[in-house]
């Protein structure tokens, strides 16, 4: 059940990121635990993976300051911004219950992220509730 | 009007205003200059901080050039934003000293003036190197003379202000010319530092003036600020720190700092170009101890230098990260600083920030940062020399996919080299978890249900997943296993063998999901719960919310656990039960091994440990879970017998099956068993009977004829010969003769007017039927003691009999109750007079010799008694009925008939009594509410018979009397009996002599009502003066009427012994005291005459309600 709830995500994002975004990226969804659960990228730098992980040390500290789920550009690092959005924030009565979505770009676009965000978001809502 | 309702467009905001620049000095060079820099400048963006609290905002600046004069600086009190010039620019393109010195100082001067005479602070003084200028030139100076001419002349002056140095971009792409200086604040540096389409500084310059900013910030920061206000703003600082770090590294590799051999000669100029764009530092810092440049110049120094430098940082950064919880980014600097220690040689020193960084990713499932961390402490290893952590961390990286195939192979192989290498000490094992190495997937065994006779050969195969690239030859694989005994043995039966039977015998084992966050599994679930607040007073709801109640739980700390690269102690058992296997290649992917064993010793084994061997590094996997077992029994020979249906019918011919379990016994040539014959019970000997011989696991099967010879006490039974540990299954014919139940009396009999009964035999109050036990004894050839088996047979019928009178003919009547599922066919019935009684004939009323009595129902038969003479006081009745069961179309023995023995007293009739009621006189019918009379006359039926002869006969003038008791009662309340119901009459002992009684009685309700009944008690004397009448009002319930007391004292012993048979209505307490008795008279001897009839009643004219009773 999870594994086809994760591929059916997935493909969502992964065509939704095809359509949306020509640049490089970076993109992971992190669990519960801290943990990837999904990710993608189109670039070739190992660093990345890194940075993420370690933008997750920002988003613990601004996830209670922000009542945001979208938590802007966080970080940057090595010419990529780093930008984030959070889900604990309003849907506890769900089983995602927290997760925390980590994007590393190499323009600087709150509103086109936060779109994109927003976007994923919806899709892993109604891949969780309809599968 | 419509126009204006439209929604308005976003408003963009154009600069009409622009800030005024001033430019003075070479106007050509600004000329040139100009294009670019109006291009470029607006699409910089810049951070507005705008005062009072508002948020800071990013704009695009656009600024109008002008050329200097001195008009349009503003004069005092003039404070006109629109045309306030806002920075001075001087241009100037020399390079040359003699040329500064005898010009352009000289305009600067005056430049200068002019702006201090007007208070304007804000400059900046621009110096374009271009190299076609200079390669003409033959006597150049260093680059850095005219900039700290400059710098000497202008900005010493300024030491009140805040001043920053500002490396500026140059428009040239040349390698020289790249450092200007000003006296710009620090929050306008960011219009310029940015770089641009088409513009370039020296690889490294950057990271200087980034790492001389964060620095000058921080020491700024620290200079206005006291330890406490510091150490509270870490979280904002630290960010600095970390950059300024992070350049410096940059800087450290880009000059050759970090190298094995120290800088090159390219490093060294790269070095010197860097060093000398510094320029010479600001005066204000140039007296300090320390200062950001000072630590910059003195790091790009050295070597020692940078890595003083660089440690204090990196250390500084991890312990600020650290100790504001942002772990991850302090084990993120941690691995840099590991990077640099492997540069530097130091892998002792790197180990523990790569372990760190290693658990941290680990912890957290972060897959792509566990194997670049796990490659760099591979490496770390290697370097220690830490062999046993070198191999297992290359296993798990042979074994990891996101290394590619050759970084894979290579880990592999240096696992393999290690193995192949001679060992400086023999038998010296390094020993390694296996779950990177390979994963036991599956477990089969064969038998399947893991359980093995002692001897028996049990198969065990294993689907092993080798996570290697390459095939792995391993010398051996060994499963550890330990051996009980176990206490249950239960386990080892052929009975458990036959009951617990594995679907498949495969056992899974769940597949390891690493890397994955080690917590997640051990972490509960959320343990989620509404919560309503609710007013006290109103009831309202005040809060709403969801509470945690695991929190406590989730939320605690992580026990910090050893270092999950470390071999975790894993010890090889040395047990003395191992599987092993030899010789085996696995290749990548699913490998099937098969293990064989032959049990010996009865026990349980459990398989503990898993190892593979390759050279001298064993691969272990600790615990084999969930737990796997196998059982090796021993049996004692067993013999089993029971019946194949639920109960064994008595009579007829009944399959039982013998189930032999050899065990280790085998069944030679010649063994047989030996049955001693039961009296009742035969053993039937059939033409062909065969025997099956089952493995015990039932797998193999075989039939064998059996030979059963049968004598007079002994059935032998030759028994196939079969191997040990198997079954012989055999089913034989027994036959339970029906004995004859005992004697059933006369209080057995139906119609009783007082039913009381002794159970004379087992057969129960309902149903069941009655049954016996035979008991064989079998001499089996596997010892010298004998089995006794019991058997019990059920007979299938119940039977009951009864006396039926009319007037003085007697019939007998036998009911066969079938309590078995079975039908059966009655024949030949027959019932005899055992006393031999020649006056008395039995004959049948029954026409039917065949009769079929089917499961759970009743047959009746009857016979009428003839005499001719006195009739006996008693009747010994035998019945018998031949029966066979319907089903059964041909039985090979001639069966038994069923007998039933019974006695049948006092049957012959005596008296009859005859009631009657008459309407009152006058009328037709009998109405309700009046009084009726009853008349009853008992009238005796024989002279003096044998039977009379009791306690209650009295003679008087050779005439016999004897006294009897009579009792009217209605049990159905349909008449009230009006006076005494009963009473005691001395009736003559002679034929035809008749008594009459006279009794009212009125009906209670109208239509055809029985009569009342009337009973008839021998009234036997009291022997005791005290009788009272109580005693006999007690006698008889429910009756207000006494009973007349007769003056017979005769004290008699015997009356108290027969008391207990008499009339059941004595109650406990008379017990023990002398009184009259009443005895009820045999059913056979009273007649009732009018029994059945009804009398008509009619319901009374005035009755407003009419009750009608119909019977």
């Amino acid at each position: 059940m999870l594994t086809t709830r994760k591929c059916t995500i997935l493909h969502l994002i992964r065509s939704h990121i095809l359509k949306n975004t020509s640049r490089s990226f970076y993109f992971v969804i992190v669990g519960h635990y801290d943990n990837t659960v999904i990710k993608m990228k189109k670039n070739n730098h190992d660093l990345d993976e890194f940075t993420a992980h370690a933008a997750l040390d920002l988003i613990d500290e601004n996830i209670w300051l922000l009542n945001n789920m979208y938590l802007k550009t966080m970080d940057k690092f090595n010419g990529w911004f780093v930008s984030a959005f959070n889900t604990s924030a309003m849907y506890y009565a769900l089983i995602m219950l927290h997760m925390n979505f980590i994007i590393l770009h190499d323009i600087k676009q709150e509103d086109g992220i936060k779109h994109f965000f927003t976007d994923v978001y919806d899709l892993h809502i109604k891949v969780w509730y309809f599968l | 009007m419509d126009a204006s309702e439209e929604p308005l467009p976003p408003v963009i905001y154009t600069m009409e205003n622009k800030p005024i620049v001033t430019c003075a000095g070479d106007q050509n060079l600004f000329t040139s200059v100009y294009p670019t820099l109006s291009q470029q400048l607006p699409r910089e963006p810049m951070e507005w901080r705008r005062s009072y609290g508002r948020a800071p905002k990013m704009i695009h600046l656009e600024s109008n050039f002008v050329q200097f004069k001195e008009e349009l600086l503003p004069k005092e009190g003039n404070k006109a934003l629109l045309t306030f010039p806002f920075l001075h620019i001087y241009w100037t393109e020399c390079c040359d000293t003699e040329v500064y010195k005898a010009t352009v100082k000289d305009d600067l001067t005056k430049w200068q003036n002019v702006l201090k005479a007007h208070s304007s602070v804000d400059w900046l003084i621009v110096i374009v190197e271009n190299d076609a200028k200079k390669k003409n030139k033959t006597n150049i100076l260093p680059r850095t003379s005219i900039v700290d001419k400059i710098r000497n002349d202008f900005c010493n002056k300024q030491s009140d202000r805040r001043s920053l140095p500002l490396f500026s971009r140059c428009c040239s792409s040349s390698r020289t010319p790249w450092c200007s200086m000003t006296s710009w604040t620090p929050s306008s540096l960011s219009m310029w530092s940015t770089s641009g389409p088409g513009v370039s500084v020296p690889p490294g310059a950057l990271d200087c003036w980034v790492f001389l900013s964060c620095l000058e910030v921080l020491q700024r920061i620290e200079g206005c600020c006291d330890r406490t206000q510091i150490d509270s703003n870490i979280a904002h600082t630290v960010g600095l720190w970390s950059y300024a770090t992070e350049k410096l590294k940059s800087l450290g590799y880009l000059c050759g700092l970090v190298s094995e051999k120290g800088p090159n000669s390219e490093d060294l100029n790269r070095t010197v170009d860097l060093l000398a764009g510094l320029g010479a530092e600001r005066p204000e810092t140039a007296n300090t101890a320390q200062s950001p440049y000072k630590k910059l110049k003195e790091a790009l120094s050295s070597v020692e230098a940078f890595e003083k430098h660089y440690l204090d940082l990196s250390h500084a950064t991890i312990e600020m990260y650290t100790s504001i919880g942002r772990i991850r980014s302090a084990k993120f600097v941690g691995k840099d600083l590991a990077e640099f220690y492997m540069r530097k040689k130091a892998p002792q020193k790197a180990e523990i920030y790569l372990q760190g960084a290693l658990k941290n990713y680990l912890a957290e499932g972060w897959a792509l940062p566990i194997t670049h961390t796990r490659k760099q402490l591979a490496e770390c290893q290697k370097h220690l020399g830490q062999i046993e952590n070198y191999l297992q961390t290359s296993s798990l990286l042979a074994s990891d996919h996101h290394l590619t195939e050759e970084e894979r192979k290579h880990f592999c192989q240096e696992i393999l080299d290690f193995a192949s290498q001679p060992s400086d000490s023999p038998g010296h094992k390094i020993v390694l978890p296996m779950q990177s190495f390979a994963q036991l997937r599956d477990l089969h065994f064969d038998p399947s249900n893991a359980v093995v006779h002692v001897g028996g050969v049990l198969c065990i195969e294993i689907t092993m997943y080798s996570q290697m690239p390459v095939p792995v030859h391993v010398e051996q694989i060994v499963v550890n296993v330990h051996f009980s005994i176990e206490k249950n043995s239960y386990r080892k039966t052929a009975e458990w063998l036959t009951k617990h039977k594995m679907s498949n015998g495969i056992i899974n084992f769940p597949p390891e999901t690493a890397p994955f966050p080690v917590s997640q599994n051990s972490l509960p679930a959320l343990e989620l719960y509404e919560m309503f607040e609710r007013s006290p007073s109103d009831n309202s709801l005040n809060t709403t919310g969801i509470i945690c109640r695991n929190v406590h739980m989730l939320l605690r700390r992580q026990e910090s656990s050893s270092s999950l690269e470390m071999p975790s102690g894993v010890a090889l058992e040395e047990g003395a039960h191992v599987l092993r296997c030899s010789h085996v290649t696995l290749e990548p992917g699913a490998n099937q091994i098969t293990f064989r064993t032959q049990a010996k010793e009865p026990g349980t084994y459990t398989l503990r440990q898993l190892c593979a061997s390759v050279g001298s590094v064993w691969f272990v996997l600790p615990h084999i879970y969930p737990i796997v077992q196998y059982d090796v029994y021993s049996q004692e020979p067993q013999l089993h017998v029971e019946p194949l249906a639920d109960s064994l019918l008595a009579g007829i011919p009944q399959r039982v099956k013998f189930t032999v379990t050899t065990g280790h016994y085998t069944i030679k040539n010649g063994d047989s068993l030996q049955l001693s014959n039961a009296e009742a019970m035969l053993i039937l000997c059939q033409a062909e009977s065969r025997a099956m011989v089952y493995s015990n696991t039932r797998e193999q099967s075989s039939d064998a004829a059996l030979r059963i010879q049968s004598s007079d006490k002994v059935t032998s039974i030759s028994l196939p010969v079969a191997p040990a540990y198997h079954v012989i299954e055999f089913e034989l014919e027994v036959l339970s003769l029906p004995s004859a139940p005992a004697l059933g009396g006369e209080s057995d009999m139906l119609g009783m007017a007082e039913p009381h009964r002794k159970h004379k035999d087992k057969q129960k109050t309902g149903h069941c039927m009655v049954t016996t036990d035979h008991k064989v004894s079998i001499d089996c050839p596997w010892s010298i003691y004998s089995t006794v088996i019991a058997l019990t047979f059920s007979v299938p019928f119940r039977t009951t009999h009864a006396l039926l009178s009319s007037g003085t003919r007697k019939y007998v009547q036998v009911c066969v109750q079938n309590l078995s599922e079975l039908d059966f066919q009655l024949s030949d019935s027959y019932l005899v007079d055992t006393s031999d009684s020649t006056d008395l004939q039995l004959v049948p009323l029954n026409t039917q010799s065949q009769q079929p009595i089917y499961s759970k129902q009743s047959v009746f038969f009857v016979w009428e008694l003839k005499w001719t003479e006195e009739p006996p006081p008693s009747l010994h009745c035998r019945f018998s009925v031949g029966f066979s069961p319907a089903s059964e179309e041909q039985l090979s023995i001639s069966l038994k008939p069923y007998t039933y023995e019974f006695k049948v007293e006092n049957f012959f009739t005596l008296y009859n009594v005859k009631a009657e009621i008459f309407p009152p006189s006058g009328m037709e019918y009998c109405r309700t509410g009046s009084l009726c009379s009853l008349e009853v006359s008992i009238t005796r039926l024989s002279d003096l018979l044998e039977v009379d002869k009791d306690e209650a006969l009295t003679e008087s003038d050779e005439h016999f009397s004897t006294k009897l008791m009579y009792e009217v009662v209605d049990n159905s309340s349909n008449w009230a009996v009006c006076g005494k119901s009963c009473g005691v009459i001395s009736m003559p002992v002679a034929a035809r002599a008749t008594h009459r009684v006279h009794m009212e009685v009125m009906p209670l309700f109208a239509g055809y009502l029985p009569l009342p009944d009337v009973r008839l008690f021998k009234y036997l004397p009291h022997h005791s003066a005290h009788s009272s009448q109580l005693d006999a009002d007690s006698w008889i319930e429910n009756d207000s009427l006494s009973v007349d007391k007769h003056g017979d004292d005769q004290p008699d012993s015997s009356s108290l012994k027969s008391r207990g048979s008499v009339h059941s209505a004595c109650s406990s307490e008379h017990k023990g005291l002398p009184m009259p008795r009443l005895q009820a008279l045999p059913a056979g001897q009273v007649f009732n005459s009018s029994s059945g009839t009804q009398v008509l009643v009619i319901p009374s004219q005035d009755d407003h309600v009419l009750e009608v009773s119909v019977t």
